[in-house]
């Protein structure tokens, strides 16, 4: 449990899971990336023994089962049905079988529902986990019966030193850490995927409606790899704009000061809250199948007009 | 106009093939060019054009220089023409020409007299009469099929007083068909057409149900989207070519749309886009009363 870091309430429970004194089902929640799935991985080191841990950590062990989320679709009731089968049996190698269902909040009503009547009636030799981004979004009558466990974001620097370990590129590294917004997860993969060049690309488009050209806007959204994620950087970058000019240290995208520094010289704060306001609209509508790009242009749009 | 009829349910039933059917009365030759052009129609394996009646097309020659300017290998887009002559109208002859068109096919009328005859045959066995107009609508849906016409004599019986089955009873029994494409109504929307556009739109609800508005959305966003751009381009004095070398289309479509574009203002546009914005999420979100949305953002398109 010492290799968890920066989350002392979590640690306090799953001591408690490893003990074999905590039996309720744990609903984990907080930002991805901040270590829920390893601190349960950690748990389980634990209760399985030294000797399970190589299987653990291959991601085979027979009484470690993890149902999760796929290409972003929500988890079905198939996947479910198919995880209290194998509660039914007893542990093949552990004294306990684990059970992690990794976005509880994602799961359809009747997946729900399957789960929750295992939830009420939960056979001795098994302990759940389950993970969501929001305890918010889970529907009640699974979180009634769980014990919430809060998980916080990490500090920067604590994120900063782990990217260090892979790259000697400090600036790349401090960027990726400000990303992430204190989470390891979300910080390595924007290192990792190579999502900065995606961010030039938002900012591209933002330095073109800055310079009015609706043409250029519209050909570099078309132009863009990765929609919803320049979306994301767009927001990022349109709140940059705002404190670059009151504290540029503490910027989120650090090497790009000079663009940014244009840009709040172009852009005046009630465009930019314009700006971050119809971006914000557009997340929330991309929620359904619409065309995004349509929607990031019209939000774009009015600065060019 | 049976047979055609048939071959083009066969054709919608292509994969990937989108197949865009025109009367000569109502379309002018502009209206071709566009149907050709218009990449945005095309799903994937390009566009068919048919253009019935097309003797009924006032031709100025666009058809045929557009013909010409087309690459002879380039199949993106296809105009099937039906001319209902003997002979081939100057015009026509000029755009098969200029634009290599391949075979001319010439049908032979049918033998019209002969299934009249057997109709008739059929309708004494019935102990009903037809009037001659009756015959002609029912031949023009149903060609030499005799069941299916007699099946609606059949049904038109019920609606006479008479023993004499008249044109009327057969059109009311009869259901109609309309072919109007989705992008019909940003046309007219565009043109500052209401009623036009609410007929189209009505004519593709009535035709395919409700399904069909998210392709109405969407033609009406990819043409304000070009409206845009032309409208933005326009206040910054780009000739019509630089607009089509910026936009990815000829010319010749660009000149077309000026004139609906100068209609508009950047700052309506704008709005309009934001408006298309709200009437997509909702068209593809919510549940109900979709149609009243649809056709309130047409009419604010077009009044």
């Amino acid at each position: 449990m010492e290799t968890v870091y920066g989350q002392p309430e979590a640690v306090a429970y799953l001591r408690r899971v490893a003990e074999g004194t905590l039996k309720l089902p744990l609903l984990l929640s907080g930002p991805s990336g901040v270590g829920r799935r390893f601190s349960v991985a950690e748990t389980a080191k634990q209760v399985f023994g030294v000797e399970q841990q190589l299987a653990l950590s291959g991601g085979h062990h027979p009484d470690y089962r993890v149902v999760e989320v796929e290409d972003d679709k929500d988890i079905k009731v198939e996947a479910v049905r198919d995880l209290i089968d194998e509660t039914r049996s007893l542990p093949s190698w552990a004294p306990v079988k684990f059970f992690v269902i990794d976005g509880v909040d994602r799961l359809t009503i009747a997946a729900a529902n399957a789960l929750l009547k295992v939830l009420e009636e939960r056979p001795q030799k098994a302990r759940f986990f389950l993970l969501a981004e929001q305890s918010e979004a889970v529907i009640p009558t699974i979180r009634s019966r769980c014990a919430v466990v809060r998980y916080r974001r990490l500090p920067e620097r604590f994120v900063l030193e782990k990217l260090l370990e892979i790259t000697e590129d400090e600036m790349k590294a401090q960027v990726c850490a400000r990303v992430g917004e204190g989470s390891l997860g979300r910080a390595t993969r924007c290192f990792v995927a190579g999502q900065l060049a995606v961010r030039d690309e938002a900012r591209a488009v933002l330095e073109h409606a800055s310079r009015k050209d609706l043409f250029a806007v519209f050909s570099a959204v078309d132009e863009v790899a990765d929609l919803p994620l320049a979306l994301t950087f767009m927001g990022q970058l349109l709140h940059d704009v705002l404190v670059v000019r009151v504290a540029p240290g503490r910027v989120v995208h650090l090497d790009t000061l000079d663009a940014l520094g244009t840009l709040s010289s172009v852009l005046t704060s009630e465009h930019v809250h314009q700006l971050l306001a119809d971006l914000r609209l557009v997340r929330e509508r991309a929620r359904a199948p619409v065309n995004l790009a349509f929607h990031v242009k019209s939000a774009l749009a009015s600065a060019c007009v | 106009m049976y047979l055609l009829e048939r071959e083009l349910r066969r054709a919608r039933r292509w994969p990937n093939r989108n197949v865009v059917c025109l009367d000569g009365v109502d379309v002018t030759e502009v209206g071709i060019v566009e149907a050709m052009g218009d990449s945005s129609l095309d799903d994937g394996d390009g566009t068919v054009v048919v253009v019935d009646n097309a003797e009924q097309v006032k031709l100025s020659g666009c058809l045929a220089e557009y013909a010409a300017q087309r690459d002879v290998g380039d199949r993106s887009s296809v105009l099937v023409a039906i001319c209902r002559e003997a002979q081939l109208s100057k015009g026509w002859s000029s755009v098969a020409e200029r634009g290599k068109a391949i075979p001319l096919l010439k049908l032979k009328p049918w033998e019209t007299a002969k299934i009249k005859a057997r109709v008739l045959a059929e309708c004494e066995s019935l102990g009903v009469g037809l009037d001659d107009a009756a015959f002609d609508v029912l031949f023009l849906l149903h060609a030499e099929q005799t069941a299916n016409i007699l099946n609606e004599i059949r049904k038109a019986v019920f609606l006479v007083d008479g023993s004499t089955v008249t044109k009327e009873a057969v059109l009311a029994v009869c259901g109609k068909r309309h072919d109007v494409a989705p992008w019909a109504v940003s046309e007219a929307a565009f043109a500052k057409e209401p009623k036009r556009a609410l007929r189209a739109l009505s004519l593709l609800v009535q035709d395919r149900g409700e399904e069909v508005l998210v392709p109405v959305v969407a033609a009406l966003m990819r043409q304000l989207e070009t409206f845009l751009v032309l409208r933005h381009l326009l206040d910054r004095r780009a000739s019509p070519e630089a607009m089509g070398t910026a936009l990815g289309i000829h010319p010749y479509r660009v000149q077309k749309d000026l004139p609906a574009v100068k209609k508009h203002s950047a700052v309506q546009l704008l709005s309009q886009m934001k408006k298309l914005c709200e009437l997509e999420a909702m068209v593809k979100g919510a549940a109900i009363g979709k149609r009243t949305r649809v056709e309130l953002v047409v009419l604010s398109l077009a009044a």
